[in-house]
């Protein structure tokens, strides 16, 4: 049986009450009220809307959040992960949303989605590296510092989280992401691309031993997490978490593009997230996974470019991402001589 | 000499969307497709005529480095490697006509190049991955081929640079 898309209209809000009655059986006059879009494009969209229901005589109330997959993505996620991610997180001590429910294929809502916990705050990237007031944005990008201490801090079963990855080693979890983004690569390019093949050789025979093995955001940059004032109150956007080297994460937050550098310099980022993490991190490491990241942005831009140009992506914004291949090449130059230096005074 | 040229028309037509039409389309989806497409033809407009010579330079660089780098590596393996053997026969079939067209390319020299650019680029993509295996890598002759490859890399992001023309602020 085929399911109605998902749209705005009045039976949207029964759906999703029916989603909650099935992911708490106990649950009692449930109401969805407030639905309101909050943003939407081919590959995500998201409704805000307030739930209510009596739960073994309590009353509960929550601000809540849900996210539904388009068909127009551009990187291949799957919901149920992220919703299980964050279950795992939930009472872990991370500022992260409450998973509260999810439809893993789309049946009852009409696209897999998940309901989460709304936050507070905004998550407006532009915002936050416009401003003005630079103490307080150096204090927000220290608690950036101290939030993802803490996401990389939490110990995760490995068998639990996915049963394929049972008995790997640290260091074959963190090559998982290498050969994920190389199979990537080799899937999506449009052309030879040898700068880049090679790079991805030099990945493989660079790749440093993990410290520790724990759960990689992903995605973690400005734009994905929400901040009042100085605080960050909540990291968004799971679809691209993993579990392995957690540097992986303080290369992408300092990615060119949407860095905070002007704020907090990388080194003192680092440094922070090293206080706070009871360890240090080599400097190589983090040089590494700088490379790594350029690679990776690489990659999306590749598979935008080819979404684009095979006609399964009509929005523009893909048209010409593959002019953006060449800087990260010329970055992943730069940084592999700075990786050299560093790892030949060690 | 063809006034307008190709970049002067593709300039005027993004002034021309930007002043006239973009005013008129208010937010969402529309305008989002519209800045996109004002962005795409800003580089379009600073790259236009730069392919002919980037594909000539980049081939005449790569067709110098594969074919020293694999004569170093046929002088200085021994036994020869087949694959390198089999790399080189590759370079030297790069002389002969392929007239298959390319998507959207018109001019025949100019698509000729851009098949001799791919080959090559694929060419040096095979001889990297295979300087790189753990048999390889313990011998000096492919160290120092990796390191020339490293020179070409650096030589080639270069080019593609000048030639795709994006903005620091486009990444």
């Amino acid at each position: 049986m085929s399911t109605p898309p998902v749209d705005a209209s009045d039976d949207l809000a029964a759906r999703i009450a029916q989603l909650i009655a099935c992911s708490e059986p106990a649950a009692r006059d449930i109401t969805v009220r407030g639905l309101a879009p909050m943003f939407g494009g081919n590959a995500r969209k998201a409704w805000s809307f307030d739930l209510r229901y009596q739960l073994r005589g309590q009353s509960v109330a929550l601000g809540c959040v849900m996210l539904s997959q388009g068909a127009g993505r551009q990187i291949d996620t799957d919901v149920a992960q992220e919703f299980n991610v964050l279950h795992g997180l939930n009472g872990k001590g991370t500022r992260v949303p409450a998973a509260v429910a999810m439809d893993a294929r789309g049946e009852i809502v009409g696209a897999p989605s998940i309901v989460l916990q709304r936050l507070p705050g905004q998550a407006s990237a532009v915002d936050f590296l416009k401003r003005t007031d630079v103490a307080g944005a150096q204090a927000l990008t220290l608690d950036l510092a101290e939030v993802v201490a803490q996401l990389h801090a939490v110990d995760w079963d490995v068998a639990r989280f996915d049963r394929t990855l049972a008995g790997l080693s640290p260091r074959a979890l963190a090559e998982r992401q290498v050969d994920h983004w190389h199979a990537t690569f080799l899937a999506q390019r449009l052309e030879p691309l040898p700068v880049m093949a090679g790079l991805f050789g030099w990945l493989r025979e660079h790749l440093p031993e993990p410290q520790r093995i724990g759960l990689v955001h992903g995605d973690l940059r400005p734009g994905n997490f929400l901040y009042e004032g100085n605080r960050v109150t909540g990291l968004l956007d799971w679809e691209m978490a993993h579990l392995g080297d957690p540097i992986e994460d303080l290369g992408w937050i300092y990615r060119p593009m949407w860095s905070p550098a002007r704020f907090v310099p990388l080194r003192d980022f680092v440094q922070r997230y090293d206080t706070l993490a009871g360890r240090v991190v080599p400097w190589a490491d983090v040089l590494y996974y700088r490379i790594f990241s350029e690679l990776k942005f690489a990659c999306i831009s590749l598979t935008a470019a080819r979404a684009f140009h095979t006609g399964a992506t009509r929005n523009l914004r893909h048209a010409d991402r593959a002019a953006t291949v060449a800087p990260c090449l010329q970055r992943c130059l730069d940084w592999i001589a700075l990786h050299r230096q560093e790892t030949h005074h060690v | 000499m063809f006034r307008p040229t190709a970049g002067e028309l593709i300039a005027g037509i993004a002034d021309s969307l930007r002043e006239t039409v973009l005013p008129s389309v208010s937010g969402g989806a529309a305008q989002r497709q519209l800045k996109a497409a004002l962005h795409a033809l800003g580089r379009l407009q600073r790259s236009w005529d730069r392919l002919p010579r980037y594909l000539a330079d980049d081939n005449a660089d790569l067709q110098q480095t594969l074919d020293s780098t694999l004569t170093t590596l046929t002088a200085e393996l021994q036994p020869l490697a087949p694959a390198v053997a089999d790399l080189r026969a590759r370079l030297l079939a790069q002389g002969a006509t392929d007239t298959t067209p390319l998507p959207s390319i018109n001019d025949p020299a100019l698509a000729s190049a851009g098949r001799t650019n791919e080959a090559l680029q694929a060419l040096l993509a095979d001889l990297d991955h295979w300087l790189r295996q753990p048999a390889q890598q313990a011998l000096a002759p492919c160290a120092r081929a990796l390191q020339t490859l490293a020179s070409l890399y650096r030589r080639m992001v270069e080019r593609e640079l000048t030639a795709w023309a994006t903005q620091a602020d486009e990444d």
